[in-house]
Protein backbone atom coordinates (compact mmCIF):
# COMPACT_ATOMS: atom_id res chain seq x y z
CA UNK A 1 0.00 0.00 0.00
CA UNK A 2 2.61 2.57 1.08
CA UNK A 3 6.04 2.34 -0.36
CA UNK A 4 8.83 4.60 0.82
CA UNK A 5 12.16 4.48 -0.97
CA UNK A 6 15.35 6.42 -0.26
CA UNK A 7 13.38 9.16 1.42
CA UNK A 8 15.26 12.12 2.83
CA UNK A 9 13.90 15.18 4.53
CA UNK A 10 15.13 18.26 6.33
CA UNK A 11 13.38 21.44 7.35
CA UNK A 12 14.75 24.68 5.86
CA UNK A 13 18.00 25.59 7.62
CA UNK A 14 17.58 22.55 9.85
CA UNK A 15 19.50 19.32 10.27
CA UNK A 16 18.58 16.22 8.31
CA UNK A 17 15.56 14.69 10.03
CA UNK A 18 15.17 11.60 7.87
CA UNK A 19 17.86 10.08 5.71
CA UNK A 20 17.54 7.23 3.22
CA UNK A 21 14.34 5.81 4.66
CA UNK A 22 12.90 2.78 2.88
CA UNK A 23 9.80 1.14 4.30
CA UNK A 24 6.76 -0.81 3.18
CA UNK A 25 3.38 -0.60 4.87
CA UNK A 26 0.88 -3.24 3.84
CA UNK A 27 -2.88 -3.57 4.54
CA UNK A 28 -4.15 -5.66 7.42
CA UNK A 29 -1.41 -4.51 9.78
CA UNK A 30 -1.00 -2.10 12.65
CA UNK A 31 2.45 -0.57 12.57
CA UNK A 32 4.11 1.02 15.56
CA UNK A 33 6.67 3.69 14.68
CA UNK A 34 8.92 4.35 17.64
CA UNK A 35 11.84 6.61 18.28
CA UNK A 36 13.29 8.98 20.80
CA UNK A 37 12.20 12.62 20.81
CA UNK A 38 13.25 14.46 17.66
CA UNK A 39 13.99 11.32 15.67
CA UNK A 40 11.48 12.25 12.96
CA UNK A 41 8.42 10.15 13.82
CA UNK A 42 5.96 13.00 13.33
CA UNK A 43 7.81 14.16 10.21
CA UNK A 44 7.55 10.67 8.74
CA UNK A 45 3.80 10.59 9.50
CA UNK A 46 3.36 14.01 7.84
CA UNK A 47 5.33 12.83 4.80
CA UNK A 48 3.10 9.76 4.58
CA UNK A 49 0.02 12.00 4.79
CA UNK A 50 1.32 14.29 2.06
CA UNK A 51 1.54 17.28 4.38
CA UNK A 52 5.29 17.43 3.73
CA UNK A 53 7.11 16.55 0.54
CA UNK A 54 10.35 14.54 0.57
CA UNK A 55 13.53 16.33 -0.45
CA UNK A 56 14.86 13.14 -1.99
CA UNK A 57 13.34 9.73 -2.62
CA UNK A 58 9.63 9.13 -2.75
CA UNK A 59 6.58 8.08 -0.79
CA UNK A 60 3.88 6.32 -2.81
CA UNK A 61 0.41 5.08 -2.00
CA UNK A 62 -1.01 2.54 -4.44
CA UNK A 63 1.93 3.28 -6.79
CA UNK A 64 1.10 7.00 -6.92
CA UNK A 65 3.22 9.73 -5.38
CA UNK A 66 1.50 11.10 -2.27
CA UNK A 67 2.85 14.56 -3.07
CA UNK A 68 0.54 14.62 -6.13
CA UNK A 69 -2.34 14.92 -3.65
CA UNK A 70 -4.86 13.22 -5.90
CA UNK A 71 -8.43 13.08 -4.66
CA UNK A 72 -8.39 9.27 -4.79
CA UNK A 73 -5.41 9.23 -2.43
CA UNK A 74 -6.71 11.90 -0.09
CA UNK A 75 -9.98 9.97 0.25
CA UNK A 76 -7.93 7.02 1.49
CA UNK A 77 -5.83 8.85 4.10
CA UNK A 78 -6.83 10.14 7.51
CA UNK A 79 -4.46 11.65 10.04
CA UNK A 80 -4.94 12.02 13.77
CA UNK A 81 -2.21 14.54 14.62
CA UNK A 82 -0.48 14.88 17.96
CA UNK A 83 -1.59 18.43 18.60
CA UNK A 84 -4.70 19.94 17.11
CA UNK A 85 -7.62 22.23 17.71
CA UNK A 86 -11.19 21.46 16.77
CA UNK A 87 -13.77 24.11 15.87
CA UNK A 88 -16.38 25.28 18.37
CA UNK A 89 -19.10 23.03 16.99
CA UNK A 90 -21.12 20.15 18.36
CA UNK A 91 -19.84 16.64 17.61
CA UNK A 92 -22.68 15.96 15.17
CA UNK A 93 -22.08 19.24 13.30
CA UNK A 94 -18.40 18.33 13.03
CA UNK A 95 -19.42 15.00 11.52
CA UNK A 96 -21.91 16.61 9.12
CA UNK A 97 -19.44 19.10 7.63
CA UNK A 98 -16.50 16.71 7.24
CA UNK A 99 -17.98 13.27 6.60
CA UNK A 100 -19.23 13.98 3.03
CA UNK A 101 -15.61 14.26 1.87
CA UNK A 102 -14.90 10.63 2.80
CA UNK A 103 -16.91 8.26 0.56
CA UNK A 104 -16.59 5.24 2.89
CA UNK A 105 -17.54 7.17 6.04
CA UNK A 106 -19.94 5.25 8.30
CA UNK A 107 -22.20 7.41 10.46
CA UNK A 108 -23.39 4.40 12.45
CA UNK A 109 -19.82 3.42 13.26
CA UNK A 110 -18.95 7.00 14.23
CA UNK A 111 -21.84 7.43 16.65
CA UNK A 112 -21.27 3.94 18.04
CA UNK A 113 -17.67 4.89 18.82
CA UNK A 114 -18.76 8.24 20.26
CA UNK A 115 -21.10 6.35 22.56
CA UNK A 116 -18.35 3.90 23.45
CA UNK A 117 -16.09 6.83 24.36
CA UNK A 118 -18.90 8.08 26.65
CA UNK A 119 -19.50 11.22 24.61
CA UNK A 120 -22.76 12.70 23.29
CA UNK A 121 -23.43 13.88 19.72
CA UNK A 122 -24.77 17.24 20.88
CA UNK A 123 -21.77 18.00 23.07
CA UNK A 124 -19.77 21.10 22.06
CA UNK A 125 -16.21 20.30 21.05
CA UNK A 126 -15.02 23.49 22.73
CA UNK A 127 -16.32 22.21 26.06
CA UNK A 128 -14.40 18.93 25.84
CA UNK A 129 -11.00 18.17 27.33
CA UNK A 130 -8.06 17.54 24.99
CA UNK A 131 -8.33 13.79 25.60
CA UNK A 132 -12.04 13.82 24.72
CA UNK A 133 -11.36 15.84 21.57
CA UNK A 134 -8.76 13.25 20.64
CA UNK A 135 -11.38 10.53 21.10
CA UNK A 136 -13.70 12.41 18.69
CA UNK A 137 -10.94 12.60 16.11
CA UNK A 138 -9.99 8.94 16.60
CA UNK A 139 -13.67 7.95 16.20
CA UNK A 140 -13.90 10.07 13.05
CA UNK A 141 -10.69 8.56 11.67
CA UNK A 142 -11.90 5.00 12.23
CA UNK A 143 -15.38 5.74 10.84
CA UNK A 144 -13.87 7.40 7.76
CA UNK A 145 -12.78 3.85 6.82
CA UNK A 146 -9.80 5.11 4.86
CA UNK A 147 -7.30 2.49 3.74
CA UNK A 148 -4.56 4.34 5.58
CA UNK A 149 -5.08 5.65 9.10
CA UNK A 150 -2.14 7.62 10.48
CA UNK A 151 -1.93 8.45 14.16
CA UNK A 152 0.70 10.62 15.77
CA UNK A 153 0.98 10.08 19.52
CA UNK A 154 -2.70 9.08 19.77
CA UNK A 155 -2.50 8.14 23.44
CA UNK A 156 -1.16 11.53 24.56
CA UNK A 157 -3.87 13.13 26.63
CA UNK A 158 -5.78 9.90 27.22
CA UNK A 159 -6.26 8.69 30.77
CA UNK A 160 -5.29 5.14 31.80
CA UNK A 161 -8.72 3.50 31.21
CA UNK A 162 -8.99 5.31 27.89
CA UNK A 163 -5.64 3.92 26.77
CA UNK A 164 -6.82 0.34 27.13
CA UNK A 165 -10.13 1.33 25.53
CA UNK A 166 -8.12 2.83 22.65
CA UNK A 167 -6.18 -0.42 22.19
CA UNK A 168 -9.39 -2.45 22.15
CA UNK A 169 -11.08 -0.16 19.64
CA UNK A 170 -8.05 -0.01 17.36
CA UNK A 171 -7.65 -3.78 17.41
CA UNK A 172 -11.26 -4.18 16.28
CA UNK A 173 -10.90 -1.44 13.65
CA UNK A 174 -8.20 -3.10 11.59
CA UNK A 175 -9.29 -5.35 8.74
CA UNK A 176 -7.65 -6.79 5.66
CA UNK A 177 -8.07 -3.59 3.65
CA UNK A 178 -6.79 -1.16 6.26
CA UNK A 179 -3.33 -0.16 7.28
CA UNK A 180 -2.88 1.65 10.56
CA UNK A 181 0.35 3.44 11.39
CA UNK A 182 0.80 4.70 14.94
CA UNK A 183 3.76 6.80 15.92
CA UNK A 184 4.56 7.20 19.58
CA UNK A 185 7.33 7.48 22.10
CA UNK A 186 5.09 5.86 24.73
CA UNK A 187 6.00 2.34 23.74
CA UNK A 188 3.95 0.65 26.46
CA UNK A 189 0.70 2.20 25.20
CA UNK A 190 0.79 0.01 22.11
CA UNK A 191 1.33 -3.21 24.01
CA UNK A 192 -0.60 -6.11 22.42
CA UNK A 193 -1.91 -3.85 19.66
CA UNK A 194 0.69 -3.57 16.93
CA UNK A 195 1.99 -6.42 14.79
CA UNK A 196 4.94 -4.66 13.21
CA UNK A 197 7.67 -2.55 14.78
CA UNK A 198 9.58 0.26 13.10
CA UNK A 199 12.20 2.10 15.13
CA UNK A 200 13.84 5.32 13.99
CA UNK A 201 17.24 6.40 15.25
CA UNK A 202 19.87 8.81 14.02
CA UNK A 203 17.64 9.82 11.07
CA UNK A 204 17.43 6.26 9.80
CA UNK A 205 15.32 3.15 10.18
CA UNK A 206 17.26 1.09 12.70
CA UNK A 207 14.67 -1.65 13.09
CA UNK A 208 11.85 -2.87 10.85
CA UNK A 209 10.48 -6.26 11.82
CA UNK A 210 7.15 -7.96 12.22
CA UNK A 211 6.06 -8.94 15.70
CA UNK A 212 6.02 -12.60 14.70
CA UNK A 213 9.67 -12.55 13.65
CA UNK A 214 10.62 -10.73 16.86
CA UNK A 215 8.89 -13.28 19.06
CA UNK A 216 10.26 -16.08 16.90
CA UNK A 217 13.85 -14.98 17.25
CA UNK A 218 14.10 -13.14 20.55
CA UNK A 219 13.36 -14.13 24.10
CA UNK A 220 12.21 -11.61 26.73
CA UNK A 221 12.32 -12.21 30.46
CA UNK A 222 14.46 -12.75 33.52
CA UNK A 223 17.25 -15.10 32.42
CA UNK A 224 18.54 -18.00 34.50
CA UNK A 225 22.27 -18.36 35.13
CA UNK A 226 22.79 -20.85 32.30
CA UNK A 227 21.13 -18.48 29.83
CA UNK A 228 23.48 -15.56 30.50
CA UNK A 229 25.66 -16.28 27.44
CA UNK A 230 22.74 -15.57 25.17
CA UNK A 231 21.94 -12.15 26.64
CA UNK A 232 21.82 -9.42 24.01
CA UNK A 233 20.65 -6.65 26.25
CA UNK A 234 19.88 -6.48 29.94
CA UNK A 235 18.33 -3.74 31.94
CA UNK A 236 18.86 -3.87 35.70
CA UNK A 237 16.15 -1.27 36.27
CA UNK A 238 13.67 -3.77 34.92
CA UNK A 239 14.48 -6.17 37.71
CA UNK A 240 16.93 -8.10 35.65
CA UNK A 241 14.78 -8.44 32.54
CA UNK A 242 16.75 -9.04 29.39
CA UNK A 243 16.56 -9.73 25.67
CA UNK A 244 18.12 -13.00 24.57
CA UNK A 245 18.51 -15.03 21.44
CA UNK A 246 15.50 -17.29 21.61
CA UNK A 247 17.26 -20.43 20.33
CA UNK A 248 15.38 -23.31 21.97
CA UNK A 249 13.73 -21.32 24.73
CA UNK A 250 9.99 -21.12 24.96
CA UNK A 251 8.26 -18.29 23.14
CA UNK A 252 7.66 -15.21 25.30
CA UNK A 253 5.46 -12.18 24.99
CA UNK A 254 7.32 -9.33 23.28
CA UNK A 255 8.27 -6.65 25.78
CA UNK A 256 8.08 -3.57 23.57
CA UNK A 257 9.89 -1.27 25.94
CA UNK A 258 12.72 -3.71 26.44
CA UNK A 259 12.94 -4.33 22.69
CA UNK A 260 13.03 -0.58 22.02
CA UNK A 261 15.81 -0.03 24.56
CA UNK A 262 17.75 -2.99 23.20
CA UNK A 263 17.49 -1.75 19.63
CA UNK A 264 18.37 1.84 20.52
CA UNK A 265 21.40 0.75 22.57
CA UNK A 266 22.76 -1.56 19.87
CA UNK A 267 20.69 -1.83 16.71
CA UNK A 268 23.27 -3.84 14.74
CA UNK A 269 23.46 -6.52 17.40
CA UNK A 270 19.69 -7.09 17.49
CA UNK A 271 19.30 -6.90 13.71
CA UNK A 272 22.21 -9.30 13.16
CA UNK A 273 20.73 -11.80 15.57
CA UNK A 274 17.32 -11.65 13.90
CA UNK A 275 18.85 -12.00 10.44
CA UNK A 276 21.38 -14.69 11.38
CA UNK A 277 18.83 -16.85 13.17
CA UNK A 278 16.61 -16.38 10.15
CA UNK A 279 19.33 -17.73 7.84
CA UNK A 280 20.18 -20.49 10.30
CA UNK A 281 16.57 -21.55 10.31
CA UNK A 282 16.56 -21.57 6.50
CA UNK A 283 19.71 -23.65 6.41
CA UNK B 1 -5.65 17.50 -14.31
CA UNK B 2 -8.06 16.41 -11.60
CA UNK B 3 -11.80 16.56 -12.14
CA UNK B 4 -13.65 19.52 -10.70
CA UNK B 5 -16.55 18.41 -8.53
CA UNK B 6 -19.52 20.70 -7.88
CA UNK B 7 -20.50 18.44 -4.98
CA UNK B 8 -17.15 18.95 -3.26
CA UNK B 9 -17.29 22.73 -3.88
CA UNK B 10 -20.77 22.81 -2.34
CA UNK B 11 -19.45 20.71 0.56
CA UNK B 12 -16.59 23.17 1.14
CA UNK B 13 -18.99 26.15 1.06
CA UNK B 14 -21.35 24.44 3.51
CA UNK B 15 -18.38 23.59 5.72
CA UNK B 16 -17.16 27.21 5.79
CA UNK B 17 -20.64 28.55 6.51
CA UNK B 18 -21.09 26.16 9.45
CA UNK B 19 -17.60 26.91 10.80
CA UNK B 20 -18.24 30.68 10.59
CA UNK B 21 -21.90 30.41 11.59
CA UNK B 22 -21.53 32.36 14.83
CA UNK B 23 -19.50 35.17 13.27
CA UNK B 24 -21.87 35.42 10.29
CA UNK B 25 -24.95 35.68 12.50
CA UNK B 26 -23.35 38.30 14.76
CA UNK B 27 -22.14 40.37 11.78
CA UNK B 28 -25.54 40.21 10.10
CA UNK B 29 -27.30 41.25 13.31
CA UNK B 30 -25.00 44.24 13.75
CA UNK B 31 -25.29 45.21 10.07
CA UNK B 32 -29.04 44.68 10.16
CA UNK B 33 -29.38 46.94 13.19
CA UNK B 34 -27.30 49.67 11.58
CA UNK B 35 -29.20 49.45 8.27
CA UNK B 36 -32.51 49.58 10.13
CA UNK B 37 -31.57 52.61 12.22
CA UNK B 38 -29.96 54.25 9.18
CA UNK B 39 -33.17 53.78 7.19
CA UNK B 40 -35.26 55.36 9.95
CA UNK B 41 -32.90 58.35 10.10
CA UNK B 42 -33.02 58.68 6.28
CA UNK B 43 -36.82 58.80 6.30
CA UNK B 44 -36.82 61.60 8.86
CA UNK B 45 -37.29 65.03 7.29
CA UNK B 46 -38.28 64.19 3.71
CA UNK B 47 -40.40 61.09 4.50
CA UNK B 48 -38.51 58.86 2.08
CA UNK B 49 -35.18 57.14 1.56
CA UNK B 50 -33.19 58.64 -1.28
CA UNK B 51 -30.75 56.41 -3.25
CA UNK B 52 -27.66 58.38 -2.20
CA UNK B 53 -28.59 58.28 1.48
CA UNK B 54 -28.98 54.53 1.54
CA UNK B 55 -26.02 53.65 -0.62
CA UNK B 56 -23.55 55.72 1.41
CA UNK B 57 -24.41 53.72 4.53
CA UNK B 58 -24.68 50.45 2.61
CA UNK B 59 -21.28 50.88 0.90
CA UNK B 60 -19.39 51.22 4.17
CA UNK B 61 -21.05 48.17 5.73
CA UNK B 62 -20.77 46.16 2.52
CA UNK B 63 -17.05 46.78 2.08
CA UNK B 64 -16.03 46.48 5.73
CA UNK B 65 -18.00 43.28 6.35
CA UNK B 66 -16.89 41.85 3.00
CA UNK B 67 -13.29 42.47 3.94
CA UNK B 68 -13.70 40.90 7.39
CA UNK B 69 -15.57 37.94 5.94
CA UNK B 70 -12.87 37.36 3.31
CA UNK B 71 -10.20 37.32 5.99
CA UNK B 72 -12.16 34.92 8.18
CA UNK B 73 -12.46 32.37 5.35
CA UNK B 74 -8.84 31.21 5.56
CA UNK B 75 -8.51 31.40 9.34
CA UNK B 76 -8.38 27.60 9.54
CA UNK B 77 -5.39 27.46 7.18
CA UNK B 78 -3.35 29.94 9.20
CA UNK B 79 -3.45 27.95 12.44
CA UNK B 80 -0.73 25.33 12.93
CA UNK B 81 -3.13 23.24 14.97
CA UNK B 82 -6.04 23.49 12.55
CA UNK B 83 -4.60 23.53 9.05
CA UNK B 84 -3.80 19.80 8.77
CA UNK B 85 -7.51 18.97 8.62
CA UNK B 86 -8.14 21.50 5.85
CA UNK B 87 -5.11 20.47 3.81
CA UNK B 88 -6.00 16.78 4.05
CA UNK B 89 -9.63 17.29 3.05
CA UNK B 90 -10.19 15.35 -0.15
CA UNK B 91 -10.70 18.38 -2.38
CA UNK B 92 -8.39 19.91 -4.96
CA UNK B 93 -6.70 23.29 -4.47
CA UNK B 94 -8.81 24.67 -7.32
CA UNK B 95 -12.01 23.52 -5.62
CA UNK B 96 -10.86 25.13 -2.38
CA UNK B 97 -10.13 28.45 -4.11
CA UNK B 98 -13.41 28.40 -6.04
CA UNK B 99 -15.42 27.57 -2.92
CA UNK B 100 -13.76 30.39 -0.96
CA UNK B 101 -14.24 32.86 -3.80
CA UNK B 102 -17.87 31.92 -4.47
CA UNK B 103 -18.71 32.25 -0.80
CA UNK B 104 -16.86 35.45 0.00
CA UNK B 105 -17.60 37.14 -3.31
CA UNK B 106 -20.65 36.05 -5.34
CA UNK B 107 -22.71 34.66 -2.45
CA UNK B 108 -21.71 37.48 -0.14
CA UNK B 109 -22.81 40.13 -2.69
CA UNK B 110 -26.20 38.44 -3.19
CA UNK B 111 -26.90 37.59 0.45
CA UNK B 112 -25.78 40.91 1.91
CA UNK B 113 -27.65 42.93 -0.73
CA UNK B 114 -30.87 40.97 -0.21
CA UNK B 115 -30.47 41.16 3.56
CA UNK B 116 -29.85 44.94 3.53
CA UNK B 117 -32.78 45.41 1.15
CA UNK B 118 -35.14 43.39 3.35
CA UNK B 119 -34.06 45.14 6.54
CA UNK B 120 -34.23 48.59 4.91
CA UNK B 121 -37.65 47.77 3.50
CA UNK B 122 -38.80 46.68 6.95
CA UNK B 123 -37.62 50.05 8.25
CA UNK B 124 -39.66 51.84 5.58
CA UNK B 125 -42.67 49.63 6.38
CA UNK B 126 -42.37 50.61 10.03
CA UNK B 127 -42.19 54.29 9.10
CA UNK B 128 -45.27 53.95 6.87
CA UNK B 129 -47.29 53.26 10.00
CA UNK B 130 -47.07 57.00 10.55
CA UNK B 131 -49.39 58.99 8.24
CA UNK B 132 -46.62 61.29 7.01
CA UNK B 133 -44.66 58.50 5.31
CA UNK B 134 -45.80 56.44 2.32
CA UNK B 135 -44.73 52.87 1.82
CA UNK B 136 -42.14 52.96 -0.95
CA UNK B 137 -39.52 50.62 -2.40
CA UNK B 138 -36.02 51.00 -0.98
CA UNK B 139 -33.87 52.45 -3.77
CA UNK B 140 -30.91 50.11 -3.33
CA UNK B 141 -30.13 49.21 -6.95
CA UNK B 142 -28.78 52.57 -8.07
CA UNK B 143 -25.81 53.16 -10.40
CA UNK B 144 -23.59 53.65 -7.37
CA UNK B 145 -24.68 50.21 -6.10
CA UNK B 146 -23.63 48.52 -9.33
CA UNK B 147 -20.29 50.38 -9.31
CA UNK B 148 -19.74 49.22 -5.75
CA UNK B 149 -20.58 45.61 -6.61
CA UNK B 150 -18.32 45.74 -9.67
CA UNK B 151 -15.49 47.15 -7.56
CA UNK B 152 -15.91 44.47 -4.87
CA UNK B 153 -16.29 41.70 -7.44
CA UNK B 154 -12.96 42.50 -9.12
CA UNK B 155 -10.88 43.75 -6.19
CA UNK B 156 -11.93 41.20 -3.53
CA UNK B 157 -9.75 38.36 -4.96
CA UNK B 158 -6.72 40.48 -4.04
CA UNK B 159 -7.88 40.39 -0.42
CA UNK B 160 -8.50 36.66 -0.70
CA UNK B 161 -4.86 36.33 -1.70
CA UNK B 162 -3.82 38.55 1.21
CA UNK B 163 -5.89 36.47 3.63
CA UNK B 164 -4.01 33.38 2.49
CA UNK B 165 -0.54 34.89 2.17
CA UNK B 166 -0.12 36.69 5.46
CA UNK B 167 -0.29 34.83 8.76
CA UNK B 168 -0.32 37.78 11.16
CA UNK B 169 -1.91 41.27 10.90
CA UNK B 170 -3.41 40.04 7.67
CA UNK B 171 -5.81 42.93 6.99
CA UNK B 172 -3.20 45.61 7.69
CA UNK B 173 -0.52 43.90 5.61
CA UNK B 174 -2.91 43.35 2.68
CA UNK B 175 -4.01 46.99 2.74
CA UNK B 176 -0.38 48.06 2.93
CA UNK B 177 0.52 45.80 -0.02
CA UNK B 178 -2.40 47.23 -2.01
CA UNK B 179 -1.25 50.74 -1.14
CA UNK B 180 2.28 49.98 -2.31
CA UNK B 181 0.95 48.58 -5.61
CA UNK B 182 -1.31 51.62 -6.18
CA UNK B 183 1.56 53.95 -5.34
CA UNK B 184 3.84 52.02 -7.70
CA UNK B 185 1.31 52.31 -10.54
CA UNK B 186 0.93 56.02 -9.77
CA UNK B 187 4.68 56.61 -9.96
CA UNK B 188 4.95 54.52 -13.11
CA UNK B 189 2.16 56.51 -14.79
CA UNK B 190 3.69 59.76 -13.67
CA UNK B 191 7.04 58.84 -15.18
CA UNK B 192 5.37 57.75 -18.44
CA UNK B 193 3.30 60.94 -18.66
CA UNK B 194 6.34 63.07 -17.94
CA UNK B 195 8.32 61.19 -20.58
CA UNK B 196 5.64 61.14 -23.31
CA UNK B 197 4.82 64.83 -22.92
CA UNK B 198 8.42 65.87 -22.83
CA UNK B 199 8.07 67.16 -19.30
CA UNK B 200 4.95 69.22 -20.03
CA UNK B 201 2.78 67.16 -17.74
CA UNK B 202 3.50 67.89 -14.12
CA UNK B 203 1.15 66.26 -11.68
CA UNK B 204 1.98 68.79 -8.99
CA UNK B 205 1.45 71.78 -11.24
CA UNK B 206 -1.85 73.65 -11.54
CA UNK B 207 -1.42 74.62 -15.22
CA UNK B 208 -4.51 73.80 -17.39
CA UNK B 209 -2.83 70.95 -19.30
CA UNK B 210 -1.74 69.11 -16.18
CA UNK B 211 -5.00 69.81 -14.37
CA UNK B 212 -7.07 68.47 -17.27
CA UNK B 213 -4.79 65.46 -17.62
CA UNK B 214 -5.02 64.68 -13.93
CA UNK B 215 -8.81 64.97 -13.78
CA UNK B 216 -9.12 62.80 -16.90
CA UNK B 217 -6.97 60.15 -15.27
CA UNK B 218 -9.20 60.27 -12.22
CA UNK B 219 -12.49 59.93 -14.08
CA UNK B 220 -11.71 57.97 -17.20
CA UNK B 221 -10.43 54.45 -17.23
CA UNK B 222 -9.24 53.64 -20.73
CA UNK B 223 -10.38 50.55 -22.60
CA UNK B 224 -7.11 48.80 -21.86
CA UNK B 225 -7.29 49.91 -18.23
CA UNK B 226 -10.85 48.64 -17.90
CA UNK B 227 -9.90 45.35 -19.53
CA UNK B 228 -6.90 44.92 -17.25
CA UNK B 229 -8.90 45.86 -14.17
CA UNK B 230 -11.92 43.67 -14.85
CA UNK B 231 -10.74 40.69 -16.85
CA UNK B 232 -7.12 40.34 -15.81
CA UNK B 233 -6.73 41.64 -12.25
CA UNK B 234 -9.46 39.55 -10.54
CA UNK B 235 -8.69 36.23 -12.29
CA UNK B 236 -4.96 36.87 -11.85
CA UNK B 237 -5.45 37.27 -8.11
CA UNK B 238 -7.53 34.07 -8.01
CA UNK B 239 -4.78 32.26 -9.91
CA UNK B 240 -2.22 33.58 -7.44
CA UNK B 241 -4.46 32.37 -4.58
CA UNK B 242 -4.59 28.93 -6.19
CA UNK B 243 -0.78 28.74 -6.39
CA UNK B 244 -0.52 29.99 -2.82
CA UNK B 245 -2.79 27.19 -1.60
CA UNK B 246 -0.78 24.56 -3.47
CA UNK B 247 2.38 26.05 -1.98
CA UNK B 248 0.92 25.95 1.53
CA UNK B 249 -0.25 22.37 1.07
CA UNK B 250 3.37 21.27 0.82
Amino acid sequence: MIQIRGLGFQYPKGRTILNDISLDFTPGNIYGVFGENGEGKSTLIKLMAGLLFPKIGYCQISSQDISRRSIENLQEIFLVPEDFELPALSIDSFEKINAPFYPKFSRDQFYQLIQEFKLFPKEKLSALSFGQKKKVLIAFGIAANTNLLLMDEPTNGLDIPSKSQFRRIMASAVDQGKCIVISTHQVRDLHSLINHVVILGQSKVIFDQSFSSVSEKLWFGRPKQQMMDEVLYAEPTFGGRAVLKRENFEETEVDLELLFNAVVSNPDKINTVIKSTHYDAKA
Amino acid sequence: MQKLSAKRIAGLIYRSVILLRGAIITALLVAGGLVFVGTLISVRGDFMVKPDEFISMFSILFLVLGLLFTFSIFREIQGDKTNHFYFLLPATALEKVLASWLLSNVMYIVVFSVFAFVVGQLGIALCSVFPSTDLHVLPIFSDTYWCLVKFYFFVQPAFLLGALTFTKNRIGKTLLAALVVVFGVFIYNMILCFWFTGGAFDVFSSDPFSTEGFSLAQTDLSGIGGFLFSLVFGPMMLLATYFKITEKEA
